[in-house]
C-alpha cells in the first residue's frame, strides 16, 4: 500500500483529503503545520508528499526546499493560482504536480494515481 | 611708374615664358625626328655594308667558277703538278685566298697551293656532297682550320671534263677577317669609336665579330630578338637593347643577307651595336644647348614677375586692410602709399573719405548724447516693471513645483497601494477557496454513498447544496479573475494556437449537458491560420459564450463557428435562446450587469462572465460583440488579430 503524507494547516481540508484518498486505497498521514511535516517526512518513509503552500509557520515552498533531497514524489495542493510558466519551472525543480483548490474528489484521486504510477 | 606700364611689363614676361615653352615643345618634336633620322642612317649604312658583303661573296662565287672551268684544271690529262702551278697563279693574282686546292670525288686532295695534305682524304663537308653530285655550280661554307685555327669561308665548284662529267672539285679558302675592311665603313659623323659588328649565321652562331674574335663559331645568338626577327623574314630593322658588358643601352641594327645576282646568300645576319649615348650624341647636344638658352630667360622672367607683382599687390593689401579698419569704425586709420600709380590716388581718396566720416561722426555723437539720456530714464522705468513681473512668475513656478512634488508623492503612495492590492488578492483568493475545499470534498463523499445509502429526499437536498457550492466556486473564480485583470496582475501565456482545436474541445465538453437539456450542438470550422494567444484564457472565453448559450436556451440548437477574416479570426456562438432586448445590448459586457429577472428565468449569475471575456479579449488585442433578436436568439462573438497581436 502506497504511503502519502499530507501537510495542511486547515484541519477540515486535511480530514476531507485524507478520507477521499484512503477510500481510494492509500495510507495517509497528516501533518498540521510545516514543522510537523518536516519531522514526519524525515522520519517516515513515504511515497508522496502533498504540500499546502500558504501555512502560518512555513510556506510549502520553503518546506520543499528542506526536504527535496528525500527520495519520494512531491506535489502542491493550493488555492493559489499558478501560471503555465511557473508550472514549467516547478516541474523542472522536481515537483510532480500542482493541484488547485477546490478540486473534485475524482480529479484528486486521478491526479494522485498519475503521480504514483 | 604707372600701373599701366607695370601691366605691360607683366604681359611681356608672360609672352616670353610662353615663347620659351613653345620653343621647348618644338625642340622635343625635333628631337624625336632627329633620333629617327639617326636610326635610319644607321640602318642605311648597315644595309650598305651587308650589300658590300653580298657583293664580295658573289665575286668569290664567280672566282671559283672561273677556276673550275680553267682548261688546265678541267683536263683529265693534267698532272697534279700542272694543276698546282695553275692554282698558285690564281692565288697570286686574286690575292684574296689563303689557299686553293683540287680534290677528286673521293675528297682526296690532288693539288694544293700550300702543298699541304696531298694524297690525303679530306673531311666530309656540306658542300662536297652538293658539288660532287653537280647539284649546284658553286657553294660556300664556313670552317675553322684545324691547323691554323683561322675561320675560313670555303668556296667550292665542281670540275667537269670535256664531256661535262664531274671528276673533281676545286676549293678556295678565304679568311673571314677579309670582311673586316668592309664593316669598318659604318660610322657616324661625330663618333670616332668603332662599333661592335657581328656576323651571325642562320642558327645564331657568331661567324665573325670585330670585337670578340675568340667567340667565333661558339657564341650563340639564337635567342637574340634581332636574330629571331631577322629569321622571321625582316630584312632590316633596329631595336634598343641593354648591353650587359658595357652596361649601357645600345641601338642594335640588324640586316639580313640579301644575296647578289645568282648568289642566293647564306642566310647571314649582320648585327651592329651602337651605344645609344653615341648614336644620339647630337640629339643630346641640341637639348643641352636649348636648356642653356632657356634657363636664364626663365630665371629673368621669374625675377621680373616677382618684382612687379609685389609693387602691385603690396599697396592693394594695404588699401584693403585700411578699408577693413575703417569699416570696423576706426575712422583714424590712414593709408600710406609711396608708389606713384593709380593706387596712390585711390589711397588719398580713401584717407579723405575717412576724415569726412570722422567729422560727421563727431556731429552725430553730440545729438545722440542728449537722446540717450532720455532713453536711459525710460529704460530704467521699464526694467523695474519687468523685475516685478519676473518675481511674480518665480513665485508661481515654486508653487507649481510644490504641487508636482505632492503629485509625485501621491503617485508613489498609489504604487504602494498597487502592491498591497496584489497581496490582498492572493490572500482573499486563498481565504475564499480554503473553506470551499472541504465543503465540496465532503459533499461529494456523502453523495457518492461512501458513508451509507441516502434517501431520495436527502439526495435532493444535497444536490441543492452541491449546485450552490459550485455556483459559489464559479463566482469566486470570476471575481478573482476580474480583480486580477483590473489590478494588472494578469500575464498572458502567449503561444501559437489552433483555435479550431480549442473550439472542438469546448463543444465536446458541453455536449453532454446540452443533450440533457435536449439541445443540439453544431460546430462549423473555417480554415484558420495559427494565432498567438493564451490557450487557457481563450478556452475560458469560448466556454463562457457556450455556457451562457446553454443557460439561456430552452430548445433548439447552439452553433459554434470560426471564420478567417482579412487580419483577424472571428469566433462566434449562436443560439436559439431568448435573445436580448435592444436597450440592454450595450450593457451586456459591463461589470456586474445582470439581465432582468424576466429574461433570466431560472438562470442565475453575478454578471461577471461577459465582462471578463471582454477584458481578456481586449488584452489579446481583439474585440467582442453581440447581435441579437429578442425572443429568437443571439450571436456572441470575439475576434483575435492574426498579425501583430498583443504579447
Amino acid at each position: 500500500m502506497k504511503k502519502i503524507i499530507y501537510v495542511e494547516d486547515d484541519a477540515d481540508t486535511a480530514d476531507a483529503v485524507k478520507t477521499v484518498l484512503e477510500l481510494a486505497g492509500y495510507k495517509v498521514d497528516l501533518a498540521l503545520c510545516g514543522k510537523d511535516g518536516l519531522t514526519k517526512i524525515r522520519k517516515g518513509k513515504y511515497d508522496l508528499a502533498l504540500l499546502d503552500i500558504m501555512m502560518p509557520d512555513m510556506s510549502g515552498w520553503d518546506l520543499y526546499q528542506k526536504i527535496k533531497g528525500v527520495k519520494m514524489k512531491f506535489a502542491f495542493l493550493s488555492a493559489l493560482p499558478v501560471s503555465a510558466e511557473r508550472m514549467k519551472e516547478l516541474k523542472k525543480s522536481g515537483i510532480s504536480d500542482y493541484i488547485t483548490k477546490p478540486f473534485s474528489n475524482k480529479d484528486l484521486v486521478a491526479r494522485v494515481k498519475g503521480i504514483l504510477k | 611708374m604707372k600701373f599701366a606700364t607695370k601691366l605691360t611689363a607683366f604681359l611681356l614676361v608672360i609672352f616670353i615664358v610662353f615663347g620659351v615653352l613653345i620653343s621647348y615643345f618644338v625642340y622635343i618634336s625635333n628631337l624625336k625626328t632627329l633620333e629617327e633620322e639617326i636610326t635610319d642612317r644607321l640602318e642605311e649604312q648597315a644595309f650598305h655594308v651587308m650589300d658590300k658583303i653580298d657583293r664580295n661573296l658573289y665575286e668569290r662565287y664567280a672566282d671559283i667558277q672561273v677556276i673550275a672551268t680553267d682548261p688546265m684544271i678541267s683536263s683529265r690529262d693534267s698532272t697534279p703538278k700542272q694543276i698546282t702551278e695553275r692554282l698558285i697563279e690564281y692565288r697570286n693574282t686574286l690575292k684574296t685566298y689563303t689557299s686553293l686546292s683540287f680534290m677528286d670525288l673521293g675528297r682526296v686532295r690532288i693539288a694544293d697551293t700550300a702543298g699541304f695534305g696531298i694524297e690525303k682524304q679530306n673531311r666530309i663537308t656540306k658542300y662536297w656532297e652538293e658539288v660532287s653530285q653537280g647539284k649546284i655550280s658553286a657553294a660556300s661554307d664556313i670552317y675553322e682550320s684545324k691547323t691554323t685555327g683561322i675561320v675560313n669561308i670555303h668556296f667550292a665548284s665542281p670540275v667537269k671534263d670535256k664531256n661535262g662529267e664531274i671528276f673533281g672539285f676545286v676549293v678556295a679558302r678565304m679568311p673571314i677577317s677579309k670582311l673586316y675592311e668592309i664593316t669598318r665603313k659604318i660610322t657616324l659623323s661625330q663618333a670616332e669609336e668603332e662599333f661592335a659588328i657581328d656576323l651571325v649565321d642562320k642558327d645564331g652562331l657568331l661567324l665573325y665579330s670585330n670585337t670578340n674574335k675568340k667567340g667565333i663559331l661558339k657564341d650563340n645568338y639564337a635567342d637574340s630578338e634581332a636574330i629571331k626577327r631577322s629569321m622571321a623574314g625582316e630584312k632590316i630593322g633596329s631595336l634598343t637593347n641593354f648591353d650587359p658588358i658595357n652596361k649601357e643601352e645600345d641601338i642594335l641594327v640588324f640586316v639580313h643577307e640579301q644575296g647578289y645576282l645568282d648568289f642566293k646568300g647564306n642566310d647571314w645576319t649582320l648585327l651592329v651595336h651602337v651605344p645609344t649615348r653615341i648614336a644620339f650624341a647630337s640629339a643630346a647636344q641640341l637639348r643641352n644647348r636649348t636648356l642653356l638658352i632657356m634657363l636664364p630667360i626663365i630665371a629673368f622672367a621669374i625675377l621680373v614677375v616677382s618684382f612687379f607683382s609685389k609693387t602691385i599687390t603690396n599697396p592693394i593689401t594695404k588699401l584693403s586692410q585700411i578699408a577693413v579698419e575703417i569699416g570696423k569704425g576706426n575712422l583714424d586709420a590712414r593709408v600710406n602709399i609711396t608708389t606713384k600709380d593709380e593706387l596712390k590716388d585711390l589711397a588719398v581718396e580713401i584717407n579723405n573719405m575717412a576724415s569726412n566720416l570722422k567729422a560727421y561722426q563727431i556731429k552725430l555723437l553730440k545729438v545722440e548724447k542728449t537722446r540717450s539720456n532720455e532713453l536711459e530714464a525710460e529704460v530704467g522705468k521699464k526694467t523695474k516693471e519687468l523685475k516685478k513681473n519676473i518675481d511674480d512668475l518665480q513665485k508661481a513656478r515654486t508653487a507649481t513645483l510644490n504641487m508636482m512634488e505632492d503629485l509625485r508623492q501621491a503617485n508613489e503612495d498609489l504604487k504602494g497601494l498597487d502592491t498591497a492590492k496584489a497581496e490582498f488578492l492572493n490572500m482573499v483568493s486563498h481565504e475564499l477557496k480554503t473553506p470551499l475545499t472541504p465543503i465540496s470534498a465532503n459533499l461529494e463523499l456523502l453523495r457518492a454513498g461512501d458513508f451509507g445509502k441516502l434517501t431520495k429526499k436527502q439526495i435532493s437536498r444535497l444536490n441543492v447544496v452541491s449546485r450552490n457550492t459550485e455556483r459559489l466556486r464559479d463566482i469566486i473564480g470570476n471575481l478573482l479573475e476580474i480583480a486580477r485583470i483590473e489590478a494588472g496582475k494578469i500575464t498572458l501565456n502567449i503561444e501559437k494556437l489552433q483555435i479550431n482545436a480549442i473550439a472542438k474541445e469546448v463543444a465536446q465538453d458541453i455536449e453532454l449537458a446540452a443533450k440533457d437539456k435536449g439541445l443540439r450542438v453544431s460546430v462549423k470550422l473555417g480554415k484558420l491560420s495559427t494565432v498567438k494567444a493564451d490557450r487557457d484564457r481563450i478556452k475560458e472565453c469560448i466556454s463562457n459564450f457556450m455556457n451562457n448559450a446553454l443557460k439561456f436556451t430552452m430548445k433548439g440548437r447552439i452553433n459554434l463557428q470560426t471564420e478567417k477574416k482579412k487580419d483577424h479570426i472571428k469566433v462566434s456562438v449562436t443560439d436559439t435562446g431568448m435573445g436580448v432586448e435592444k436597450d440592454n445590448m450595450p450593457n451586456l459586457f459591463h461589470k456586474f450587469y445582470q439581465t432582468s429577472k424576466t429574461e433570466v428565468g431560472k438562470a442565475k449569475g453575478v454578471g461577471l462572465g461577459l465582462y471578463s471575456v471582454k477584458k481578456l479579449i481586449e488584452l489579446h488585442g481583439g474585440t467582442v460583440g453581440v447581435e441579437s433578436t429578442f425572443g429568437k436568439g443571439s450571436t456572441f462573438w470575439f475576434t483575435l488579430p492574426t498579425k501583430g497581436g498583443k504579447k
